[in-house]
């Protein structure tokens, strides 16, 4: 009876000790912490997904730009092919990205169909705003971890979501930003919100997520909406026909699909 | 006549490969049709005068196919085109092919545009398409190329590209009139009753270029046995007539590509045996009859500079020409240079978008200078305004300035 007891209560505190833990643990996370779990969460080996951008200027006209996307990442290189399918003056274009895991710069390419032929364009143009868009090349990369030291500001709800608010300030003087908070989800490691910062350091836009969903085991972002608050243009960005781990070779980030389209 | 005929095969094969297609069962995917239509006013600033009033209507089809793991497309691209001034109406394909895609080959057979290297706005290995010098001095610089009959071959090897390209019929280079006239000797008659180049086999032409991209840098290798696009001038002194003839060239080139920062560096070469050069006047010697041209083999280079500052892009080349075992009596330079420079820079979320370039021949001391202002209203309406002008030496005078708006459907 008594050896009873002692479990129970070995057990008992046990629970509690571990809750404790966890408890403080979850406290202890840092800025770094939150943003290398949003950096290492599972994205998939590859992914296909048509993106529909539209941009809307102060008077509410729309533009639309329709694109179809592969990216994969191999042993060392991740591999990110654009082909633009709408409107009909950009149809036939395409832009491939190479990011390497070292600190080589990116590779990137651009086919022109007027031209008929592939260019190398340089990669340093990451502030450039992407088509139109309120989106910045870098924006819509993965920026890397050790580009920004991050700080944890405090804990919010977004929509009922738990979130964990941090500030990331990058590292280089001359980058476009003087720092970006973000909000992201506690148990699933999305960025939910962000604010963008410019180099007075006055708010130039915020990236909103209104919807995401869980695809092939994939929290993924299918509907977000980029506001330039300084400009007053706004850029709306939708995914469908998502699709992960479909096996996609190498011979997809190639010249000849480049010329050819998908 | 033997366009528009060209042009009637086309369509009547497209056409019939939509009807067979059903019969065969092949697997049609959805048609992609996409229509421009736009009003230009080209004003010649030279003449005080309209250089050209027109409407334009172009269409894009394109229809993609599949059966046992063969893809295929079929492309199509005609133009129409009415001048208001002149009420002349003309008709064209641009392009017009049949695309089939295997696993690890591509064959694309019919009309067709290729461009080749690594160069903006001049010609080094970009010899496949033969010049117009007739066209409209409004349109880009890549539509200045005749599109060829061709066969098409595409390989790759380890994610490169071989493509093999073979020409059955040569086509020459149009040349502008006014400019033939204007380098006609005094005195002398031009002389085109003999056809140049017969349509058979031996006459073909043939170009291969391999090409790879990579982390680094990009490069290619290129080869040609064809034909001078522009005909080399022979004088016959006796009759005091000048004869316009092709020569037979090979080619052997190159051109790399890499990028450093916010520098993209180009280059490109090649090197041209069997190139006619015109030399001074000879003596009339019946043993020692010339015909007024000489044989040597030159070699072309060019070095370029890209560089995106601040949205801005400004783009340098410099290109040489030069004439090997180089003779006094030729008339050219022995040495050729020209210059280009581009700014280029986007507004408005590239609603806006400007660009001026500068094309110096330095041995002539030209400078033509080409603005392009262009808006996109919306999705289909845009608006473009430019100035070609001739800022420097003399040339053939062809200074305008144009408006263009373009609806898209």
């Amino acid at each position: 009876m008594n050896k009873k007891l002692l479990t129970v209560l070995f057990l008992s505190l046990l629970l509690i000790l571990t809750g404790v833990t966890t408890e403080s643990f979850a406290e202890k996370l840092s800025g770094k912490d939150i943003m290398e779990k949003v950096y290492n969460r599972e994205t998939g080996e590859d992914r296909t997904a048509n993106l529909k951008m539209i941009l809307v200027n102060k008077f509410g006209d729309e533009r639309e730009r329709e694109i179809k996307q592969f990216n994969r990442k191999f042993d060392e290189v991740e591999k990110k092919i654009m082909f633009f399918t709408a409107p009909s003056d950009i149809r036939g274009t395409s832009f491939m990205n190479w990011t390497y895991d070292d600190d080589n710069e990116d590779s990137q390419w651009i086919y022109l169909p007027a031209l008929g032929k592939i260019k190398r364009i340089s990669s340093e143009n990451k502030s450039d705003y992407f088509m139109g868009s309120d989106f910045t090349y870098d924006d819509l990369g993965e920026r890397n971890l050790n580009e920004d030291t991050h700080k944890l500001l405090k804990t919010e709800e977004i929509e009922g979501e738990s979130c964990y608010v941090v500030e990331s300030t990058p590292i280089e003087e001359d980058d476009m930003y003087s720092k970006i908070i973000t909000w992201v989800s506690q148990d699933k490691w999305i960025e939910l919100k962000k604010e963008f910062y410019d180099k007075k350091d006055n708010h130039l836009k915020t990236l909103t997520v209104i919807e995401y969903e869980e695809i092939d085991g994939i929290y993924t972002v299918t509907h977000s909406k980029m506001n330039n608050v300084q400009k007053e243009h706004k850029t709306v960005l939708k995914l469908n026909e998502v699709e992960y781990d479909k096996g996609i070779s190498q011979d997809r980030f190639t010249e000849r699909q480049m010329k050819l389209g998908f | 006549m033997k366009l528009l005929n060209k042009n009637i095969i086309i369509t009547v094969f497209v056409f019939s490969f939509i009807i067979l297609s059903t019969f065969f069962g092949l697997s049609v995917k959805a048609a992609y049709v996409s229509n421009s239509l736009s009003v230009r006013y080209v004003h010649n600033l030279d003449t005080e005068s309209t250089y050209e009033t027109s409407l334009i209507y172009e269409v894009d089809y394109e229809q993609r196919f599949s059966k046992n793991n063969i893809f295929g497309k079929i492309y199509v691209n005609p133009v129409f085109k009415y001048n208001i001034d002149t009420e002349n109406e003309d008709f064209s394909i641009k392009e017009g092919y049949l695309d089939l895609y295997l696993p690890n080959f591509d064959l694309r057979i019919g009309k067709q545009k290729l461009t080749w290297g690594k160069s903006d706005g001049v010609v080094v290995t970009n010899i496949v398409n033969p010049r117009d010098y007739n066209v409209h001095p409004v349109i880009n610089y890549s539509d200045q190329f005749q599109n060829v009959e061709a066969i098409k071959a595409n390989f790759y090897p380890n994610n490169n590209n071989l493509e093999v390209v073979w020409i059955p019929e040569f086509k020459s280079a149009e040349m502008n009139p006014s400019i033939i006239k204007s380098q006609l000797p005094s005195g002398f008659a031009k002389d085109v009753s003999q056809k140049e180049v017969v349509s058979d086999f031996e006459n073909s032409e043939l170009f291969i270029r391999y090409s790879s991209i990579g982390q680094k840098y990009d490069y290619e290798l290129m080869t040609g046995y064809s034909w001078e696009d522009e005909p080399t001038i022979h004088k016959d002194f006796l009759n005091k007539k000048v004869i316009p003839q092709h020569h037979r060239l090979f080619t052997l080139g190159g051109g790399v590509s890499t990028m450093y920062g916010p520098f993209v560096f180009k280059g490109e070469g090649i090197y041209i045996s069997g190139e006619h050069y015109n030399i001074e006047e000879p003596l009339l010697q019946l043993n020692d009859y010339t015909e007024g041209i000489i044989e040597k083999k030159e070699i072309k280079w060019l070095a370029g500079l890209d560089y995106n500052f601040e949205s801005y892009l400004l783009s340098f080349q410099f290109l040489q020409q030069a004439i090997l075992d180089y003779t006094d009596n030729i008339l050219e330079d022995k040495y050729r240079n020209q210059v280009t420079f581009l700014i280029k820079k986007d507004f408005m979320r590239s609603k806006l978008s400007s660009e001026v370039a500068f094309h110096y021949n330095v041995n002539e001391d030209i400078l033509i200078t080409k603005s392009t202002v262009s808006y996109d209203y919306s999705d289909q309406i845009n608006f473009k305004a430019g100035a070609n002008i001739n800022l420097e030496g003399e040339s053939f005078k062809n200074d305008v300035i144009y408006l263009q708006t373009e609806y898209l459907f």
